[in-house]
C-alpha cells in the first residue's frame, strides 16, 4: 500500500519538474509515436491491398502473347492449379491529347460484359460501365490520366486504333488492381500524363484490332494450394506456340512490383526511425532523472530515517519515472494512432486504393508501450542504484564535493603548465566530462546520432542526384526516344537523320528476352552505336563498350542477381519471331537505373539470334530548340509508334521518386533537428543546474556574464564538436546499412558520399546545437546569483 | 595601520535602505544605515540572523544594491553602477569568503586560487597566496582530498589572491570546529596584516569580537552599537 503523503509528494514533484518531465515524455511520445505510426501503417496498407486485390479478383498470374485462337483458353483451364482464365485483348495505342507535344501511349484492355465478371474487376469511380457497339467505342480511362487531361464522362478522346483514327467516347473514370502504378512498357516510372489504360467492351476491342474469335492476353488465377511455378510452366507450353512472351507471376506485375517496393522501403524507415527515438527518450530520462535523484538525496534519506524500508523510497522514485513514461507512451499510441491513419489515408490516395481501412492491431500498441516503458527504465536504473545505496545519516548532511580527479599528466609541473595553457574555465569543463565518463559518452553518441540520420538524409538524395546525373545527363545523350512499328528496315535511321533539326540519330533494337535458370524476364538492348547517343557508363562513370562479336555488356545490379561476373556466358530465350535460345559471353558490367538491361552489339546480336537486321527504335539528338518540332513531325510518321521525350521522362521521375524521396529526407531531417535541440538543450538545462553554486561563485570573485557563460557554453560546443566526426563516421555507415537495405530491383543505386554532405550535416546539428546554447545563456543571464549562492540542494 | 580622518573612508554609506518583497511581504533589510570603514580596519559585524548584517556585506562588496541610499567605496558610487560595472569592482577591489569555502570541486586549490589570480590586474602568484595560508604542500589536492578547515584556508587564498583593498567574510567560521575556526581566523588576520586589507568579518560568534579594531552590532535592520578595542586579541587567543 502506497502512503497518500508519498504519493502527494509523487504528483507535486511531478508538477514542479512539469517541463523536464513533459519534455522526456515527448521525446518518448515521437518514438512510441513512430513505431506505432509505422507499424500501422504498414499493417493497414498491407490489409488494404490484400483486401483489394482480393475483392477485384487480381489474377495470380500473367501472359501476353501474338494471337491465339479462343479454344485456346480452354486449354489454359484444364491446366492443374488453375482456378479461373480470362482471356483479354491488350494492344498498345496511341492518343492525341490537346495539350501534349507528341501522343500519349495507352493500352487498350477489354472488358467482359459486366463489371463483376472475369478477373482483375475494374472499380468505376465515376460514370458508368461502357456499353458495347457504340458508333463511338465506349471507353471507361485509367483516374489518374483522365485527372491529368481533365476527361470526364462524355468526354471524346481521339485514338489511333491498328493505324485507323478513331473517336473514343468516356463513358467513365475507372481503377484496376492490375493498374496501381500506371508503367507504360519499356519504362520502369509512371508517367500519369503521358501514360493511361482505356477498358474497352471486348466486342469492340476485337473489332478495332481485327482479333475476332481470338486473344493477345490472358490473367490465370489460382485454385488455392495451387503451385505458381508449375502453372507458369505449364501456360508457357501452351501459349509458346502463340509467340507468347513468356508467362509470370505478380512479383514481376509492374504495378505490384511498384508497390511492393515503395511498401519494402517504408519499412525501413519503420524500424530504424522509433528505435533512434527510444535511444534518445532512454538517454534523456537517465539524464534528468539522474539530477532529480541527486536534488532529492536529503529527501530520500529523511523517508528513510523515518523508517520507510528501501524498497518503498526506491519505489517511489520508480513510480515517478513511470508516471512520466506512462503519459510519454499513451500519448504515443494516440499520436501515432492519429498520424498512422493519416498517413495510411495518404498512401491509399496515392495508391489509388478504392477504399482503404485503417487498423491498429492491439499488440501493435502494446508492443510499443512496453518498448516505450523498458527505454524509460533503463534510462532510470542507473540512478535509482545511488538512492538503493544510500546510508540514512550519510544524506542527511550536505553533500561533499564531488571527488575529482586529476588528468593524465601525473607530473606536477608538467600539469600546472597544461592548466595554465587551458585556462581554468577549459580545466572545469574538461573535468567534468572526465568525471562522469559513462554521461559524457551517452551524450557524445545521441548527439552523433543527430549527425548521422542528417548524413543518412542526404546520402539518400545524394545518390538521386548521381543518378539522375547519371542516367540523364551522361549515360543518355539523346532527347527523343522513338519506338518504330513492327520491324523498320535499316534505312529508317538515315530517313530520320535526314529531317531538319535532327543533329544526330542512333538505332537500337529492343529483344524481349527471358533467362531460365533464373526465371528472370528482361530486355535486350541491341545497340548500334556503343558511343552514341546511349552509352553504358560503370561506377565511376566511366564509358563501358560493347566488346566486338558475340559479348554483352549486363546490368550489374542483374548480374548480382544472377551471381554472374564478366567472363560467364548467360542463357537467354528470345521471347520473340525465331525464338531463339544463345549463349551471351558478359563482357563487362554497367550501372543502369532499371538495372535489368543487357547490352549488346546491334548487328552481332541479331546475326546471333538468327533475324534480320531490322530496327525497333532510333535514339534521336536534335539541334537546340528543335525537340518539339522533330517530335511533332516524326509523330505524323506513320512508321513511328511512340515518341518519347527524355526531358518528359525526367519530371516524371522527379514528380514521382524524387519528390518522395524529397518529403522523406524533409522529415528525417527535422527529426535530427529534434534530436540534437533536445539533447543539447536537456544537457545544457542540466548541466547547469549542478554548476549553478559554482558559476554563481566565479560570478561573486569576479567573472562577468560573458565569462562565465563561455565555462558553461564551451562544455556544449565541445560536445558538439567532439560528436560531430563520431555523427558522420556513424552516419556514413548507417547510410551504407540503409543503401543495402532499401535496394530494390527497380531501383538500384551506388553508395555515393559527397563531401558536402558531411559538411552540412554537421552545420546542421551545430546549428541546432549553437540554438540551444544561445537559449540557455540567456537563462544564464536572468540567474541571480546571490540566490543562486544561498540555494543548496 | 587604521589611518581614520587623514584619507578618504574606504566605504562611506549613508542612508543605505534595502527592501525584499518576499510573496506578500515586505522585508527590511535594512533601515537607513550610515557607515564609514577606513584603510587597513579590522571590523567584526554581529548579529543575530535576520539582523541584516549579510545584506549589508553584500552590498559593500557590490552583490547587491540598496533600495535607497548611497555607498561610495574607493572613488566609485556603488549604488548607482550596473551590473558589469559593479563585476569589475569586485574583480579588482574585494576579495571574499564564504560560510561554505564555494571551492569548485572541478578545480585543484592551486587552480582555484589561478582562476582569480587570472583574471586580476596585479595579483600574487597562486603558490604565494596558497603560502600564506600556510597550504603550500596541498596545492595539487581537490576540494574533496581537503579538510574543511584546509578548504576554507584555500577560500581565503582565492580571495586575497588579487590583493584587494577590502576582504569580507561571511561567517567564515560557522562550518567549522573551534580549533579548525582559530586557524582560520589566524589566516585571515595574517593575510589581512601583510596585505593591509580593509577587513569585514560577519559573525553571529561574539568571540570572534575581540580581534576586531571595531565592533559593529546590527539588530533589526540597523547599526545598534559600535565599540572601538584599544587592543586587538591575536586569533590564537580566542576560543568558543
Amino acid at each position: 500500500m502506497r502512503p497518500a503523503a508519498l504519493t502527494r509528494k509523487l504528483l507535486r514533484d511531478v508538477r514542479q519538474r512539469l517541463g523536464q518531465a513533459l519534455a522526456i515524455a515527448v521525446v518518448l511520445a515521437a518514438g512510441v509515436a513512430t513505431f506505432v505510426m509505422s507499424l500501422s501503417m504498414l499493417d493497414s496498407l498491407g490489409a488494404t491491398l490484400e483486401a483489394y486485390y482480393a475483392r477485384s479478383r487480381f489474377a495470380h498470374v500473367f501472359a501476353s502473347l501474338e494471337r491465339a485462337p479462343g479454344a485456346i483458353a480452354d486449354r489454359l483451364n484444364d491446366i492443374d492449379g488453375v482456378s479461373v482464365v480470362q482471356e483479354r485483348i491488350v494492344q498498345g495505342v496511341l492518343l492525341d491529347m490537346p495539350g501534349l507535344e507528341t501522343p500519349a501511349l495507352a493500352r487498350v484492355v477489354s472488358l467482359p460484359e459486366s463489371p463483376t465478371e472475369g478477373l482483375n474487376l475494374v472499380h468505376v469511380r465515376q460514370g458508368r460501365w461502357p456499353a458495347p457497339a457504340m458508333p463511338n467505342p465506349e471507353v471507361l480511362v485509367s483516374e489518374k490520366f483522365a485527372h491529368e487531361h481533365s476527361l470526364r464522362p462524355g468526354s471524346s478522346i481521339s485514338a489511333i486504333l491498328n493505324g485507323r483514327l478513331q473517336i473514343l467516347r468516356v463513358s467513365g473514370l475507372a481503377l484496376s488492381p492490375e493498374y496501381i502504378y500506371l508503367i507504360a512498357p519499356g519504362s520502369v516510372l509512371p508517367e500519369n500524363e503521358r501514360f493511361g489504360v482505356l477498358w474497352m467492351p471486348h466486342l469492340d476491342a476485337q473489332a478495332a484490332f481485327d482479333m475476332r474469335g481470338a486473344f493477345n492476353d490472358v490473367v490465370v488465377r489460382l485454385a488455392p494450394g495451387a503451385h505458381e511455378r508449375d502453372v507458369i510452366d505449364q501456360v508457357d507450353r501452351v501459349l509458346d506456340p502463340y509467340g507468347s512472351l513468356g508467362a509470370f507471376g505478380r512479383e514481376d506485375q509492374p504495378s505490384h512490383q511498384f508497390v511492393d517496393n515503395e511498401l519494402r522501403e517504408l519499412r525501413g524507415m519503420a524500424v530504424f526511425v522509433p528505435v533512434i527515438f527510444l535511444v534518445v527518450a532512454a538517454f534523456l530520462m537517465h539524464v534528468v532523472f539522474g539530477r532529480f535523484v541527486t536534488a532529492q538525496r536529503q529527501q530520500a534519506a529523511t523517508l528513510k530515517a523515518l523508517g520507510y524500508p528501501t524498497r518503498a523510497v526506491a519505489g517511489h522514485y520508480v513510480a515517478f519515472a513511470l508516471t512520466i513514461a506512462v503519459a510519454g507512451a499513451a500519448l504515443g499510441v494516440g499520436l501515432g494512432a492519429w498520424m498512422g491513419r493519416g498517413m495510411t489515408a495518404l498512401y491509399a490516395e496515392y495508391f489509388n486504393f478504392p477504399h482503404f481501412g485503417y487498423r491498429l492491431r492491439s499488440s501493435i500498441a502494446v508492443v510499443a508501450v512496453a518498448v516505450g516503458l523498458l527505454a524509460s527504465l533503463v534510462g532510470v536504473l542507473p540512478a535509482l542504484r545511488g538512492i538503493l545505496r544510500l546510508p540514512p545519516a550519510e544524506a542527511m548532511r550536505p553533500p561533499s564535493p564531488p571527488t575529482y580527479r586529476a588528468g593524465p599528466l601525473t607530473h606536477p609541473r608538467l600539469r600546472r603548465l597544461w592548466a595554465r595553457l587551458l585556462g581554468p574555465g577549459s580545466r572545469m569543463v574538461a573535468r567534468s566530462m572526465r568525471h562522469r565518463p559513462l554521461k559524457t559518452a551517452l551524450t557524445l553518441l545521441t548527439l552523433a546520432l543527430a549527425t548521422a540520420i542528417l548524413v543518412v538524409a542526404h546520402t539518400t538524395m545524394d545518390a538521386v542526384d548521381f543518378m539522375i546525373e547519371t542516367t540523364f545527363h551522361h549515360a543518355q545523350r539523346y532527347d527523343l526516344d522513338v519506338a518504330l512499328h513492327d520491324h523498320a528496315d535499316i534505312r529508317a535511321r538515315a530517313e530520320v537523320a535526314a529531317l531538319p533539326g535532327v543533329r544526330a540519330v542512333d538505332a537500337y533494337r529492343a529483344v524481349p528476352v527471358r533467362i531460365p535458370h533464373a526465371n528472370e524476364r528482361t530486355v535486350v538492348r541491341a545497340l548500334q552505336s556503343d558511343d552514341g547517343l546511349l552509352r553504358m557508363l560503370d561506377i565511376d562513370g566511366r564509358p563501358v563498350r560493347l566488346p566486338t562479336g558475340p559479348g554483352v555488356v549486363v546490368a550489374s545490379s542483374l548480374a548480382q542477381r544472377l551471381g554472374a561476373v564478366p567472363g560467364d556466358t548467360l542463357r537467354v530465350e528470345v521471347l520473340t519471331g525465331r525464338r531463339a535460345a544463345i549463349d551471351l559471353p558478359i563482357a563487362g558490367l554497367t550501372i543502369d537505373a532499371s538495372g535489368t538491361a543487357i547490352y549488346a552489339r546491334l548487328e552481332d546480336f541479331t546475326q546471333a539470334i538468327g533475324e534480320p537486321n531490322t530496327l525497333g527504335g532510333l535514339y534521336i539528338q536534335c539541334e537546340p530548340g528543335q525537340r518539339s518540332q522533330v517530335a511533332a513531325r516524326l509523330r505524323e510518321s506513320p512508321g513511328v509508334a511512340a515518341v518519347n521525350d527524355k526531358a518528359s521522362t525526367l519530371r516524371s521521375f522527379q514528380e514521382t521518386v524524387a519528390r518522395s524521396m524529397g518529403i522523406v529526407q524533409g522529415v528525417i531531417a527535422l527529426l535530427a533537428g529534434a534530436i540534437a535541440v533536445g539533447v543539447v538543450y536537456n544537457t545544457a538545462s542540466v548541466s547547469l543546474a549542478e554548476r549553478t553554486r559554482d558559476l554563481a561563485t566565479m560570478r561573486v570573485i569576479g567573472f562577468t556574464r560573458r565569462e562565465v557563460a563561455l565555462v558553461q557554453l564551451g562544455e556544449l560546443v565541445l560536445l558538439l564538436l567532439t560528436s560531430l566526426p563520431m555523427g558522420l563516421l556513424l552516419g556514413v555507415g548507417l547510410s551504407y546499412a540503409v543503401h543495402r537495405g532499401t535496394q530494390s530491383d527497380l531501383f538500384r543505386m551506388p553508395f555515393i558520399l559527397q563531401s558536402g554532405t558531411l559538411a552540412w550535416s554537421a552545420l546542421g546539428v551545430l546549428a541546432a546545437g549553437l540554438a540551444c546554447a544561445t537559449v540557455v545563456a540567456a537563462r544564464m543571464q536572468t540567474m541571480d546569483h546571490m540566490d543562486a549562492l544561498k540555494a543548496m540542494d | 595601520m587604521i589611518d581614520r580622518g587623514a584619507s578618504e573612508p574606504v566605504f562611506a554609506a549613508r542612508g543605505l535602505t534595502k527592501t525584499y518583497h518576499v510573496g506578500d511581504v515586505d522585508v527590511h533589510a535594512l533601515r537607513d544605515v550610515d557607515l564609514d570603514l577606513w584603510p587597513g580596519e579590522f571590523v567584526v559585524l554581529l548579529g543575530p540572523s535576520g539582523s541584516g548584517k549579510s545584506t549589508l556585506l553584500n552590498i559593500l562588496g557590490g552583490l547587491d544594491v540598496p533600495t535607497s541610499g548611497t555607498v561610495r567605496s574607493l572613488g566609485h558610487d556603488l549604488s548607482s553602477m550596473t551590473d558589469a560595472q559593479l563585476t569589475m569592482f569586485r574583480r579588482a577591489h574585494v576579495g571574499f569568503v564564504f560560510q561554505f569555502y564555494n571551492l569548485i570541486p572541478s578545480l585543484t586549490a592551486l587552480e582555484n586560487v589561478s582562476l582569480v589570480t587570472e583574471i586580476s590586474p596585479m595579483p600574487m602568484r597562486p603558490e604565494e597566496a596558497l603560502e600564506l595560508v600556510g597550504l603550500a604542500d596541498r596545492m595539487d589536492h581537490f576540494p574533496a582530498q581537503l579538510s574543511g578547515g584546509e578548504q576554507q584556508r584555500v577560500a581565503i587564498a582565492r580571495a586575497i589572491a588579487k590583493r584587494p583593498s577590502i576582504l569580507l567574510c561571511d561567517e567564515p567560521t560557522g562550518a567549522l570546529d573551534a580549533t579548525t575556526g582559530v586557524v582560520v581566523l589566524a589566516a585571515i588576520e595574517r593575510v589581512a596584516s601583510e596585505l593591509n586589507a580593509t577587513t569585514a568579518i560577519i559573525t553571529h560568534n561574539a568571540a570572534i569580537a575581540a580581534m576586531a579594531g571595531r565592533v559593529l552590532r546590527m539588530s533589526g535592520g540597523r547599526l545598534a552599537s559600535e565599540q572601538v578595542h584599544e587592543h586587538r586579541a591575536p586569533a590564537s587567543e580566542i576560543t568558543w
